[in-house]
């Protein structure tokens, strides 16, 4: 059995460019997909792969599946939202002690961590800096860690979201909606290397179904 | 004593030793209280909602409720920042010049706010002011919350245990000025001393950090200048509706509602903004409150008390003044300081009431006594809590023995001085 695949290819040589691209792979192996969409490409693959259909059954949860970078609660404020910015991604996973992903940060929890929170209590003050000040505010905020946002008991954490390898698109959307989840773990995969859902990706196999269906009923009608 | 005053006395007590506690949220904790006083007939509908001596007090309700919408839409403006800000860039950066600054706007402001919106409006700016200068923000806080629980003893509005006994007492927002400003004036000269005193070693500081402060700029503080011109019309007008109550006629939380009102009419902000600020919760505590101490009342415990005291107190009003003084900053240091006043309201008008004039002094040692007990210790008023989360918020942890350390001198000194006063100006 074959996937087709598709994604967003950001090109980190040069000047940023979205490019489209579908190419044929075995089951899950995203790694093909992505050497792949690199040899075509000056750079390396950034984005995330979306598989949008496999012949013959319905897409499940592994076929959205792809790695996530993981942070723990020693990660500096600044490292992660160096890898939400690189990777235009919509949080980052936290992983414990020992590496196991226990919950999820959004892009704007971690830019929670970057502003004061006497900003954030007082949106007043957040005009009042001149270019130096604005400069003094986030190097303070960089140097805060994941852990200070975990702490924090305003911010609201709650464990990662896992769902199992074999749910439908249908399912993995119910629960990420459910859960107000960006991203989920997917039941079952290595420890040592877990695979997540993101939101994007489900949002990007959701119109392309949808789309087609649209299209369908469009036909009939 | 019948059963039903036993029971109400139990209930009365598990109420104040919970809210002490606060094992369980205090609204919560008065709430079910009132229903228990209820239940065991010690109150009934009448009793609750129309009484004027055993009811819940609508006039400190409806005040309340009136200065948190006109407060709440008054603080959007950027108005507090402003001033904060300018303050610091005139006092050139100089860590003590800055702190007598910070106290003196925020007694100022907590006379005319509560005291809990006060120190929300001053804490996040002074942690600015000391993130450019580089000093610890910790005694800044401190000396503000305190200044905060100063300050708002002058006045009728300034903080809600004065609310319940203007209420209770009959006495207008002229009175609480002309009887409490003067004692606040020399209060806040001896505070500052204090602050000196205290905090010297910590204004140490770093000149050439002090082209920070001077660097920021305040006027993008105020982020809406009509709402700002809005707000002080309307306040002006409420203040002047307090000053001219024997002219108009009209009840404190009926000036404040008309206030509020108008306000609302003029600023067209979204609902979700105008009462984003109001605490409903604090309303409720305060209904749950009066309902069992109403009770009481119907019941007939707090007459029992009332003339137990006047029994004892005989003709020593003095010494009346002096111990409520003195028992009231110690019980108010422990517990919250608005339980304690709502019992001691009805016990001291009973005191008042027998004594006639010369016993009208009492209302003044109460409230001197009630405000400022709530320094001594960390949790002694609202405002306290309050600050102490917004400096963990922002890496500054205040140690419950750290606040109170300082609570206990200024406390000691504060209610020590105010005994003079009392004495000069109604006793001698």
């Amino acid at each position: 059995m074959e996937f087709f695949f598709e994604t967003d290819l950001l090109v980190t040589v040069g000047r940023p460019a979205s490019v489209r691209t579908r190419r044929r792979v075995a089951p899950g192996d995203v790694r093909a997909a992505r050497s792949s969409v690199d040899s075509g490409a000056p750079g390396s693959l950034v984005g995330t792969v979306v598989v949008l259909q496999r012949e013959g059954a319905p897409m499940r949860a592994q076929d959205l599946a792809t790695p996530v970078p993981m942070v723990d609660r020693h990660t500096s404020a600044a490292d992660a939202a160096r890898q939400i910015a690189d990777g235009q991604l919509p949080g980052l996973v936290v992983a414990d002690d020992r590496g196991i992903p226990v919950t999820v940060i959004s892009a704007v929890d971690v830019l929670r961590l970057l502003v004061p929170d006497y900003i954030l209590e007082d949106m007043a003050l957040a005009g009042v800096f001149d270019e130096r000040g604005a400069e003094d505010v986030w190097s303070e905020g960089s140097r805060r860690v994941i852990g200070d946002l975990l702490d924090d008991q305003e911010t609201r954490m709650s464990d990662i979201l896992r769902v199992d390898a074999d749910a439908t698109l249908v399912e993995v959307a119910a629960e990420m909606v459910d859960a107000r989840a960006q991203i989920a773990v997917l039941h079952g995969s290595a420890e040592s290397e877990p695979r997540f859902v993101v939101l994007p990706a489900v949002m990007e196999a959701v119109l392309r179904f949808g789309g087609a269906s649209e299209q369908r009923g469009d036909s009939r009608r | 004593m019948t059963i039903q005053i036993a029971l109400a006395l139990l209930v009365f007590v598990a109420a104040y030793v919970l809210i002490a506690t606060e094992k369980v949220p205090r609204v919560t904790v008065a709430l079910v209280g009132a229903a228990l006083m209820v239940i065991i007939g010690a109150t009934d509908d009448h009793g609750v909602f129309f009484s004027e001596d055993s009811g819940i007090d609508w006039n400190v309700i409806f005040l309340l409720l009136g200065m948190m919408i006109i407060v709440g839409i008054l603080r959007q403006s950027g108005l507090f920042e402003y001033l904060a800000i300018a303050a610091a860039k005139r006092a050139r950066g100089r860590p003590f010049v800055i702190m007598v600054m910070l106290v003196l706007i925020t007694a100022a402001l907590s006379a005319l706010l509560d005291n809990v919106t006060t120190v929300l409006l001053v804490a996040p700016v002074t942690l600015l002011i000391c993130s450019r200068l580089g000093v610890s923000a910790i005694p800044y806080l401190i000396a503000e919350v305190m200044a905060s629980n100063i300050g708002g003893t002058a006045t009728l509005i300034g903080d809600p245990p004065n609310i319940i006994i203007g209420s209770r007492a009959g006495l207008t927002f002229n009175d609480f000025v002309i009887n409490l400003a003067p004692i606040v004036a020399i209060l806040l000269v001896v505070f500052i001393g204090l602050c000196w005193l205290m905090f010297r070693k910590q204004f140490a500081y770093d000149a050439e950090r002090v082209e920070r402060i001077m660097a920021l700029n305040e006027r993008e503080a105020i982020r809406d200048v009509p709402l700002l011109v809005k707000s002080l019309v309307v306040i002006t007008l409420v203040l002047a509706g307090f000053v001219l109550h024997s002219v108009i006629g009209l009840e404190p939380a009926l000036v404040a509602l008309l206030g509020a009102g108008l306000l609302v009419l003029i600023a067209r902000l979204e609902t979700r903004k105008v009462f984003a600020d109001v605490e409903w919760e604090t309303l409720l505590f305060f209904a749950g409150l009066f309902v069992m101490v109403g009770a009481l009342v119907n019941l007939g415990v707090i007459d029992a008390v009332g003339e137990a005291a006047v029994e004892a107190i005989g003709d020593n009003y003095f010494g009346a003044a002096a111990g409520l003084l003195f028992g009231s900053a110690i019980f108010s240091g422990i517990v919250d300081n608005i339980p304690f006043v709502a019992t001691m309201a009805p016990l001291v008008d009973g005191l008042v009431t027998a004594g006639g004039p010369p016993a009208e002094p009492l209302w003044w040692a109460l409230t001197l006594g009630a405000d400022l007990g709530g320094n001594a210790t960390a949790v002694g008023a609202s405002a306290n809590v309050v600050v102490i989360g917004i400096a963990a918020r922002n890496a500054m942890p205040i140690s419950f023995w750290t606040f109170t350390k300082y609570g206990l001198i200024v406390t000691a000194v504060t209610v020590t001085v105010c005994l003079p006063y009392l004495w000069l100006r109604y006793f001698l």
